[in-house]
Protein backbone atom coordinates (compact mmCIF):
# COMPACT_ATOMS: atom_id res chain seq x y z
CA UNK A 1 0.00 0.00 0.00
CA UNK A 2 1.31 3.47 -1.14
CA UNK A 3 1.39 5.77 1.51
CA UNK A 4 1.91 9.42 1.16
CA UNK A 5 4.05 11.58 4.59
CA UNK A 6 1.02 13.19 5.01
CA UNK A 7 -0.91 9.70 5.51
CA UNK A 8 1.90 8.62 7.54
CA UNK A 9 2.62 11.93 9.64
CA UNK A 10 0.19 10.77 12.71
CA UNK A 11 0.91 7.14 12.51
CA UNK A 12 4.71 8.29 12.37
CA UNK A 13 4.22 10.32 15.72
CA UNK A 14 2.14 6.94 17.58
CA UNK A 15 5.10 5.21 16.18
CA UNK A 16 7.85 7.29 18.06
CA UNK A 17 5.82 6.50 21.19
CA UNK A 18 5.47 3.11 20.96
CA UNK A 19 1.82 3.61 20.38
CA UNK A 20 1.29 2.43 16.89
CA UNK A 21 -0.87 -0.80 16.49
CA UNK A 22 0.69 -3.76 15.39
CA UNK A 23 -1.06 -3.71 12.35
CA UNK A 24 0.03 -0.65 11.12
CA UNK A 25 3.24 -0.53 12.10
CA UNK A 26 4.57 -1.83 8.43
CA UNK A 27 2.97 0.82 7.09
CA UNK A 28 5.27 3.39 8.36
CA UNK A 29 8.12 0.71 8.17
CA UNK A 30 7.82 0.34 4.52
CA UNK A 31 7.43 4.08 4.16
CA UNK A 32 10.51 4.94 5.88
CA UNK A 33 12.56 2.82 3.71
CA UNK A 34 11.27 5.22 0.82
CA UNK A 35 11.48 8.27 2.47
CA UNK A 36 14.17 9.88 3.33
CA UNK A 37 12.39 13.06 4.97
CA UNK A 38 10.66 11.27 6.82
CA UNK A 39 13.11 8.90 8.39
CA UNK A 40 14.88 12.80 9.27
CA UNK A 41 11.39 13.38 11.47
CA UNK A 42 11.74 10.53 13.04
CA UNK A 43 14.67 11.04 14.11
CA UNK A 44 13.81 14.87 15.00
CA UNK A 45 11.19 13.29 17.26
CA UNK A 46 13.43 11.10 19.19
CA UNK A 47 16.19 14.55 19.73
CA UNK A 48 13.31 16.11 20.61
CA UNK A 49 12.29 13.39 23.18
CA UNK A 50 15.81 13.73 24.50
CA UNK A 51 16.47 16.94 24.45
CA UNK A 52 13.40 17.46 26.73
CA UNK A 53 14.26 14.81 28.84
CA UNK A 54 17.38 16.52 28.79
CA UNK A 55 16.41 20.30 29.88
CA UNK A 56 14.30 18.72 32.99
CA UNK A 57 15.04 20.26 35.93
CA UNK A 58 15.38 18.76 39.40
CA UNK A 59 12.76 19.56 42.09
CA UNK A 60 13.58 22.46 44.14
CA UNK A 61 14.88 21.45 47.29
CA UNK A 62 12.46 23.41 49.28
CA UNK A 63 9.57 21.67 47.54
CA UNK A 64 9.52 18.17 49.53
CA UNK A 65 9.77 19.77 53.27
CA UNK A 66 7.10 21.82 52.41
CA UNK A 67 4.77 19.52 51.44
CA UNK A 68 5.45 17.27 54.45
CA UNK A 69 5.18 20.26 56.68
CA UNK A 70 1.63 21.07 55.26
CA UNK A 71 0.44 17.58 55.41
CA UNK A 72 0.85 17.80 59.24
CA UNK A 73 -2.14 20.11 58.95
CA UNK A 74 -4.28 18.34 56.46
CA UNK A 75 -6.43 15.20 57.12
CA UNK A 76 -6.51 12.92 54.69
CA UNK A 77 -11.21 12.48 53.81
CA UNK A 78 -12.10 9.74 55.89
CA UNK A 79 -14.99 7.01 56.23
CA UNK A 80 -17.23 9.26 58.21
CA UNK A 81 -17.24 12.62 55.99
CA UNK A 82 -18.33 10.24 52.92
CA UNK A 83 -20.92 9.42 55.64
CA UNK A 84 -21.89 12.56 56.43
CA UNK A 85 -22.23 13.26 52.31
CA UNK A 86 -24.13 10.35 51.92
CA UNK A 87 -26.98 11.36 53.98
CA UNK A 88 -26.94 14.45 53.00
CA UNK A 89 -27.84 13.44 50.01
CA UNK A 90 -30.12 10.65 51.46
CA UNK A 91 -32.01 13.84 52.65
CA UNK A 92 -32.66 15.56 48.87
CA UNK A 93 -33.01 12.12 47.43
CA UNK A 94 -35.77 11.15 50.21
CA UNK A 95 -37.78 14.40 49.96
CA UNK A 96 -38.19 13.85 46.38
CA UNK A 97 -39.24 10.00 46.42
CA UNK A 98 -43.05 9.92 47.24
CA UNK A 99 -43.93 11.45 44.34
CA UNK A 100 -44.02 9.25 41.06
CA UNK A 101 -42.79 11.49 38.47
CA UNK A 102 -39.42 11.65 40.53
CA UNK A 103 -38.89 8.19 40.43
CA UNK A 104 -38.27 8.65 36.64
CA UNK A 105 -36.57 11.69 37.21
CA UNK A 106 -34.58 9.76 39.39
CA UNK A 107 -34.08 6.68 36.92
CA UNK A 108 -32.85 9.60 34.79
CA UNK A 109 -29.90 10.94 37.13
CA UNK A 110 -29.26 7.33 38.35
CA UNK A 111 -28.67 5.30 35.00
CA UNK A 112 -26.20 7.23 33.14
CA UNK A 113 -24.34 7.84 36.54
CA UNK A 114 -24.69 3.80 37.13
CA UNK A 115 -23.58 2.93 33.38
CA UNK A 116 -20.34 5.52 34.09
CA UNK A 117 -19.62 3.42 37.10
CA UNK A 118 -20.32 0.23 35.65
CA UNK A 119 -18.18 1.43 32.37
CA UNK A 120 -15.37 2.21 34.68
CA UNK A 121 -15.40 -1.12 35.96
CA UNK A 122 -15.43 -2.55 32.67
CA UNK A 123 -12.31 -0.52 32.29
CA UNK A 124 -13.47 0.60 29.12
CA UNK A 125 -11.05 3.42 30.50
CA UNK A 126 -8.69 1.69 31.85
CA UNK A 127 -6.41 4.55 32.82
CA UNK A 128 -8.19 6.13 35.13
CA UNK A 129 -8.33 5.68 38.60
CA UNK A 130 -11.38 3.31 39.72
CA UNK A 131 -12.19 6.00 42.84
CA UNK A 132 -15.73 5.03 43.67
CA UNK A 133 -17.42 8.05 44.60
CA UNK A 134 -16.95 9.70 48.49
CA UNK A 135 -20.25 9.46 48.44
CA UNK A 136 -21.50 6.01 47.09
CA UNK A 137 -24.82 6.87 45.35
CA UNK A 138 -25.70 2.51 45.56
CA UNK A 139 -25.64 2.60 48.96
CA UNK A 140 -27.89 5.44 48.97
CA UNK A 141 -30.97 2.69 49.13
CA UNK A 142 -29.59 -0.18 50.27
CA UNK A 143 -31.66 -2.76 49.77
CA UNK A 144 -33.22 -1.69 46.67
CA UNK A 145 -32.33 -0.56 43.06
CA UNK A 146 -32.53 2.00 41.27
CA UNK A 147 -36.23 2.55 41.21
CA UNK A 148 -36.89 2.15 44.33
CA UNK A 149 -36.61 5.80 46.38
CA UNK A 150 -39.21 4.96 49.01
CA UNK A 151 -39.58 7.18 52.03
CA UNK A 152 -39.21 5.79 55.32
CA UNK A 153 -40.13 7.52 58.41
CA UNK A 154 -36.59 6.58 59.68
CA UNK A 155 -35.42 8.44 56.21
CA UNK A 156 -37.34 11.04 57.23
CA UNK A 157 -35.95 11.63 60.49
CA UNK A 158 -32.16 11.50 59.60
CA UNK A 159 -33.39 14.27 56.73
CA UNK A 160 -34.24 16.53 59.81
CA UNK A 161 -30.67 16.28 61.29
CA UNK A 162 -28.72 16.35 57.80
CA UNK A 163 -26.86 19.48 57.60
CA UNK A 164 -27.54 20.58 53.70
CA UNK A 165 -27.56 24.62 53.60
CA UNK A 166 -24.98 26.41 52.48
CA UNK A 167 -24.15 29.95 54.32
CA UNK A 168 -24.60 32.92 52.83
CA UNK A 169 -21.20 33.31 51.65
CA UNK A 170 -21.40 30.57 49.12
CA UNK A 171 -20.10 28.16 51.41
CA UNK A 172 -21.55 24.96 51.96
CA UNK A 173 -21.22 22.13 54.59
CA UNK A 174 -20.07 19.42 51.73
CA UNK A 175 -16.77 21.17 51.26
CA UNK A 176 -13.98 21.49 53.70
CA UNK A 177 -13.86 24.35 54.87
CA UNK A 178 -10.27 25.59 53.90
CA UNK A 179 -11.20 25.39 50.21
CA UNK A 180 -11.74 28.60 48.19
CA UNK A 181 -15.88 28.95 47.26
CA UNK A 182 -14.65 30.40 43.91
CA UNK A 183 -13.28 27.31 41.87
CA UNK A 184 -12.69 26.08 38.18
CA UNK A 185 -15.27 24.72 36.90
CA UNK A 186 -15.25 21.33 34.41
CA UNK A 187 -18.90 20.71 32.93
CA UNK A 188 -17.58 17.41 30.47
CA UNK A 189 -18.89 16.88 27.04
CA UNK A 190 -19.37 13.76 25.36
CA UNK A 191 -18.11 15.39 22.30
CA UNK A 192 -14.84 14.76 22.31
CA UNK A 193 -15.47 11.39 24.38
CA UNK A 194 -16.35 8.89 22.40
CA UNK A 195 -16.44 6.42 25.42
CA UNK A 196 -18.36 8.52 27.78
CA UNK A 197 -20.68 8.90 24.58
CA UNK A 198 -21.43 5.36 24.00
CA UNK A 199 -22.52 4.83 27.99
CA UNK A 200 -24.03 7.86 29.54
CA UNK A 201 -27.30 9.96 28.54
CA UNK A 202 -25.89 12.54 29.91
CA UNK A 203 -23.73 15.62 28.52
CA UNK A 204 -20.46 16.98 29.56
CA UNK A 205 -19.93 20.30 28.50
CA UNK A 206 -16.56 21.51 28.34
CA UNK A 207 -16.23 24.67 29.87
CA UNK A 208 -13.60 26.42 31.83
CA UNK A 209 -14.45 28.99 34.23
CA UNK A 210 -12.77 30.77 37.48
CA UNK A 211 -15.20 33.32 39.76
CA UNK A 212 -17.68 32.91 41.51
CA UNK A 213 -20.21 29.84 41.69
CA UNK A 214 -22.87 30.31 38.62
CA UNK A 215 -26.29 30.76 40.77
CA UNK A 216 -27.86 27.64 39.05
CA UNK A 217 -24.95 26.18 40.08
CA UNK A 218 -25.48 27.23 44.07
CA UNK A 219 -29.16 26.23 43.05
CA UNK A 220 -27.92 22.77 42.73
CA UNK A 221 -25.24 22.52 45.71
CA UNK A 222 -27.35 20.84 47.80
CA UNK A 223 -27.69 17.75 45.78
CA UNK A 224 -23.88 17.91 44.47
CA UNK A 225 -21.46 15.44 46.13
CA UNK A 226 -17.13 14.38 45.69
CA UNK A 227 -14.91 14.28 45.94
CA UNK A 228 -15.45 12.59 42.81
CA UNK A 229 -11.69 11.06 41.12
CA UNK A 230 -9.55 14.38 40.69
CA UNK A 231 -12.76 16.77 41.27
CA UNK A 232 -13.81 18.49 44.39
CA UNK A 233 -17.58 18.22 43.78
CA UNK A 234 -19.42 17.19 40.87
CA UNK A 235 -23.20 18.54 40.14
CA UNK A 236 -26.04 17.05 37.88
CA UNK A 237 -28.54 19.42 36.14
CA UNK A 238 -30.95 18.34 34.00
CA UNK A 239 -30.40 19.64 30.03
CA UNK A 240 -33.15 21.63 30.23
CA UNK A 241 -30.97 24.11 32.61
CA UNK A 242 -28.19 24.30 30.25
CA UNK A 243 -29.35 27.32 28.45
CA UNK A 244 -29.76 28.77 31.55
CA UNK A 245 -26.22 28.07 33.26
CA UNK A 246 -24.82 28.97 29.21
CA UNK A 247 -26.45 32.19 29.38
CA UNK A 248 -24.71 32.85 33.38
CA UNK A 249 -21.68 31.73 31.89
CA UNK A 250 -21.57 34.04 28.67
CA UNK A 251 -22.19 37.38 30.40
CA UNK A 252 -18.75 36.75 32.14
CA UNK A 253 -15.66 38.21 30.90
CA UNK A 254 -13.01 35.43 32.09
CA UNK A 255 -14.66 32.63 30.40
CA UNK A 256 -14.06 30.86 27.29
CA UNK A 257 -17.18 28.57 26.69
CA UNK A 258 -16.77 25.49 23.79
CA UNK A 259 -20.70 25.72 22.84
CA UNK A 260 -20.53 22.54 22.01
CA UNK A 261 -24.75 21.76 21.54
CA UNK A 262 -26.09 18.35 22.28
CA UNK A 263 -29.35 16.36 23.05
CA UNK A 264 -28.93 15.23 26.33
CA UNK A 265 -30.68 14.69 29.59
CA UNK A 266 -28.47 16.05 32.15
CA UNK A 267 -25.41 17.66 32.33
CA UNK A 268 -22.52 17.27 34.58
CA UNK A 269 -20.57 19.49 36.36
CA UNK A 270 -17.37 18.96 37.70
CA UNK A 271 -16.26 21.28 39.97
CA UNK A 272 -12.43 21.80 40.50
CA UNK A 273 -11.52 24.27 43.55
CA UNK A 274 -8.84 26.28 43.32
CA UNK A 275 -6.17 26.97 46.43
CA UNK A 276 -7.13 30.90 46.13
CA UNK A 277 -4.33 33.54 45.57
CA UNK B 1 9.25 2.19 42.05
CA UNK B 2 7.44 -0.72 41.71
CA UNK B 3 3.65 -0.59 42.17
CA UNK B 4 3.46 -3.20 44.77
CA UNK B 5 5.97 -0.41 46.88
CA UNK B 6 3.94 1.85 45.88
CA UNK B 7 0.62 0.61 47.45
CA UNK B 8 2.64 -0.36 50.16
CA UNK B 9 3.47 3.02 51.20
CA UNK B 10 -0.34 4.44 49.89
CA UNK B 11 -1.79 2.05 52.56
CA UNK B 12 0.39 2.69 55.32
CA UNK B 13 -0.11 6.86 54.69
CA UNK B 14 -3.97 5.35 54.80
CA UNK B 15 -3.33 4.27 57.77
CA UNK B 16 -2.13 7.02 59.60
CA UNK B 17 1.53 7.19 58.65
CA UNK B 18 2.09 10.66 57.57
CA UNK B 19 5.93 10.53 57.41
CA UNK B 20 5.68 7.91 54.70
CA UNK B 21 3.77 9.64 52.09
CA UNK B 22 7.26 11.18 51.80
CA UNK B 23 8.23 8.12 49.31
CA UNK B 24 5.64 9.41 47.27
CA UNK B 25 7.03 12.81 46.92
CA UNK B 26 10.44 12.16 46.70
CA UNK B 27 9.47 9.31 43.72
CA UNK B 28 7.45 11.89 41.43
CA UNK B 29 8.34 15.33 42.42
CA UNK B 30 10.79 16.10 39.50
CA UNK B 31 8.35 15.13 36.77
CA UNK B 32 5.56 16.70 39.01
CA UNK B 33 7.01 20.13 38.88
CA UNK B 34 8.91 19.61 35.73
CA UNK B 35 5.23 19.03 34.28
CA UNK B 36 3.90 22.61 36.71
CA UNK B 37 7.06 24.49 34.85
CA UNK B 38 6.28 23.51 31.23
CA UNK B 39 2.78 24.40 31.88
CA UNK B 40 2.78 27.24 33.77
CA UNK B 41 6.10 28.60 31.90
CA UNK B 42 7.14 29.95 35.67
CA UNK B 43 9.50 28.82 38.40
CA UNK B 44 7.43 29.98 41.26
CA UNK B 45 3.74 28.98 39.94
CA UNK B 46 5.08 25.53 39.33
CA UNK B 47 6.54 25.27 42.71
CA UNK B 48 3.09 26.27 44.05
CA UNK B 49 1.11 24.13 42.14
CA UNK B 50 3.72 21.03 42.64
CA UNK B 51 3.04 21.56 46.44
CA UNK B 52 -0.51 22.25 46.11
CA UNK B 53 -0.85 18.65 43.85
CA UNK B 54 0.78 16.93 46.55
CA UNK B 55 -1.21 18.51 49.17
CA UNK B 56 -4.58 17.66 47.37
CA UNK B 57 -3.62 14.07 46.56
CA UNK B 58 -2.99 13.83 50.28
CA UNK B 59 -6.00 14.58 50.71
CA UNK B 60 -7.86 12.86 48.44
CA UNK B 61 -6.04 9.86 48.70
CA UNK B 62 -9.08 7.44 49.78
CA UNK B 63 -9.51 8.27 45.90
CA UNK B 64 -7.20 6.82 44.55
CA UNK B 65 -7.88 3.27 43.61
CA UNK B 66 -4.90 0.74 42.31
CA UNK B 67 -5.38 0.51 39.04
CA UNK B 68 -3.78 2.41 37.28
CA UNK B 69 -0.23 4.23 38.99
CA UNK B 70 -0.36 6.56 41.34
CA UNK B 71 1.50 9.01 38.98
CA UNK B 72 -1.07 9.39 36.98
CA UNK B 73 -3.12 10.17 38.86
CA UNK B 74 -0.93 12.51 40.65
CA UNK B 75 -0.50 13.79 36.81
CA UNK B 76 -3.64 14.60 36.03
CA UNK B 77 -4.21 16.60 39.43
CA UNK B 78 -1.11 18.44 38.71
CA UNK B 79 -2.61 19.14 35.53
CA UNK B 80 -6.15 20.72 36.62
CA UNK B 81 -4.43 22.53 39.13
CA UNK B 82 -1.88 24.20 36.21
CA UNK B 83 -4.86 25.11 34.11
CA UNK B 84 -6.16 26.82 37.08
CA UNK B 85 -3.27 28.73 37.91
CA UNK B 86 -2.99 29.48 33.92
CA UNK B 87 -6.91 31.20 34.12
CA UNK B 88 -6.28 33.37 37.14
CA UNK B 89 -3.01 35.03 35.70
CA UNK B 90 -3.93 38.49 34.05
CA UNK B 91 -5.02 37.80 30.32
CA UNK B 92 -2.42 39.64 28.80
CA UNK B 93 0.08 36.91 29.47
CA UNK B 94 -1.98 34.36 28.81
CA UNK B 95 -2.34 31.98 25.78
CA UNK B 96 -6.06 31.42 25.12
CA UNK B 97 -7.45 28.76 26.30
CA UNK B 98 -9.83 28.79 24.31
CA UNK B 99 -10.74 25.69 22.77
CA UNK B 100 -13.48 27.20 20.30
CA UNK B 101 -10.33 27.00 17.69
CA UNK B 102 -10.59 23.64 16.14
CA UNK B 103 -9.45 25.01 13.15
CA UNK B 104 -6.07 24.00 14.27
CA UNK B 105 -6.94 20.27 13.82
CA UNK B 106 -8.28 20.19 10.58
CA UNK B 107 -5.87 21.91 8.70
CA UNK B 108 -4.26 20.53 6.61
CA UNK B 109 -0.73 19.24 7.73
CA UNK B 110 2.34 20.60 6.56
CA UNK B 111 5.28 18.43 6.65
CA UNK B 112 8.78 20.29 7.46
CA UNK B 113 11.64 19.38 4.77
CA UNK B 114 14.65 18.00 6.82
CA UNK B 115 16.12 16.02 4.58
CA UNK B 116 19.34 17.73 5.21
CA UNK B 117 19.22 17.35 8.88
CA UNK B 118 22.76 18.30 10.34
CA UNK B 119 24.70 15.32 12.37
CA UNK B 120 23.28 14.37 15.61
CA UNK B 121 25.53 16.08 18.18
CA UNK B 122 25.24 19.48 16.62
CA UNK B 123 21.30 18.82 16.48
CA UNK B 124 21.00 17.91 20.13
CA UNK B 125 22.80 20.79 21.69
CA UNK B 126 20.96 23.25 19.55
CA UNK B 127 17.45 21.96 20.11
CA UNK B 128 18.75 21.57 24.07
CA UNK B 129 19.01 25.47 23.53
CA UNK B 130 16.05 26.24 22.37
CA UNK B 131 13.76 23.62 22.96
CA UNK B 132 12.13 24.85 26.36
CA UNK B 133 11.87 28.42 24.66
CA UNK B 134 10.29 26.48 21.88
CA UNK B 135 7.62 24.44 24.26
CA UNK B 136 6.33 27.66 25.78
CA UNK B 137 5.50 29.56 22.16
CA UNK B 138 3.19 26.48 21.85
CA UNK B 139 -0.33 27.22 22.19
CA UNK B 140 -1.80 25.61 24.83
CA UNK B 141 -3.70 22.74 22.76
CA UNK B 142 -0.34 21.66 22.24
CA UNK B 143 1.77 22.73 24.90
CA UNK B 144 -0.67 20.21 27.24
CA UNK B 145 0.24 17.08 24.86
CA UNK B 146 3.70 16.95 24.46
CA UNK B 147 4.38 17.77 28.11
CA UNK B 148 2.55 15.34 29.26
CA UNK B 149 3.97 13.27 26.86
CA UNK B 150 7.41 14.40 27.14
CA UNK B 151 7.53 14.57 30.32
CA UNK B 152 5.06 12.32 32.40
CA UNK B 153 5.36 9.73 30.30
CA UNK B 154 1.71 9.32 29.88
CA UNK B 155 0.11 6.47 28.01
CA UNK B 156 -2.07 7.70 24.67
CA UNK B 157 -4.58 6.27 26.88
CA UNK B 158 -3.63 8.69 29.96
CA UNK B 159 -3.40 11.52 28.32
CA UNK B 160 -7.21 11.04 26.79
CA UNK B 161 -8.37 10.44 30.20
CA UNK B 162 -6.91 13.74 31.93
CA UNK B 163 -7.74 15.62 28.75
CA UNK B 164 -10.74 14.47 28.16
CA UNK B 165 -11.26 13.56 24.69
CA UNK B 166 -10.41 10.34 22.56
CA UNK B 167 -6.88 8.51 21.92
CA UNK B 168 -7.84 9.39 18.22
CA UNK B 169 -7.56 13.27 19.06
CA UNK B 170 -4.30 12.32 21.16
CA UNK B 171 -2.82 10.91 18.57
CA UNK B 172 -3.28 13.98 15.74
CA UNK B 173 -3.12 16.67 18.15
CA UNK B 174 0.52 15.31 19.18
CA UNK B 175 1.28 15.03 15.66
CA UNK B 176 0.62 18.63 14.93
CA UNK B 177 2.23 19.42 18.19
CA UNK B 178 5.11 18.16 17.67
CA UNK B 179 5.51 19.53 13.55
CA UNK B 180 4.69 23.19 15.38
CA UNK B 181 7.35 22.54 17.19
CA UNK B 182 9.87 21.83 14.39
CA UNK B 183 8.22 24.96 12.84
CA UNK B 184 9.37 26.87 15.91
CA UNK B 185 12.52 25.65 15.95
CA UNK B 186 13.25 26.29 13.01
CA UNK B 187 12.00 29.79 12.88
CA UNK B 188 14.49 29.95 16.12
CA UNK B 189 17.33 29.30 13.65
CA UNK B 190 17.90 25.45 15.43
CA UNK B 191 18.25 23.81 11.90
CA UNK B 192 17.45 23.21 8.41
CA UNK B 193 16.81 25.74 6.33
CA UNK B 194 18.05 28.16 8.51
CA UNK B 195 20.66 26.37 9.79
CA UNK B 196 23.47 27.00 7.43
CA UNK B 197 22.14 30.80 7.57
CA UNK B 198 22.62 30.93 11.43
CA UNK B 199 25.90 28.98 11.58
CA UNK B 200 27.29 31.57 8.46
CA UNK B 201 25.91 34.22 11.06
CA UNK B 202 27.86 33.39 13.54
CA UNK B 203 31.14 32.93 11.35
CA UNK B 204 30.64 36.80 10.52
CA UNK B 205 30.12 38.02 13.32
CA UNK B 206 33.39 35.97 14.68
CA UNK B 207 35.68 37.46 12.07
CA UNK B 208 34.13 41.25 12.73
Amino acid sequence: MKTNCIGVAELLCAYADGELEKSKIHIVEDHLLICENCSAILKLYREISTAIDDTNVPAPEILRPGVMNRIQHEEIYTDTEKVKKRKQYHFILTRFAPVAACLIIGLVIWQPWRNYLDMSSESAMPAAPMAEPAFDLMQIAPDSDASDFGVSPEDTSIAIDADTGGDAAGGNSLVDDDFESDGFYRIFTDQDNELLQEHINGAYAEIIITGELPALLESYMPQAFGPWFEWDIVFEIPSTEIPVLLDELENREEFTINRNEQNANSLYVMVFFSFGD
Amino acid sequence: MNIDVEKEIIERVLGGDKNAFEGLVLENQKNVYNLALKMTRNEEDALDVSQEAFVKAYRQLRNFRGDSRFSVWLYRLTYNLCIDFLRKKPKTNMVSLSYDDDSGDTAPLEIPDLRSLPEDSTIRNELRKGITESIKELPLKHREVIVMREISDMSYDDIATTLKINVGTVKSRLARARLKLIDILKEKGTFPDNYRLKMQKEVEQDEN
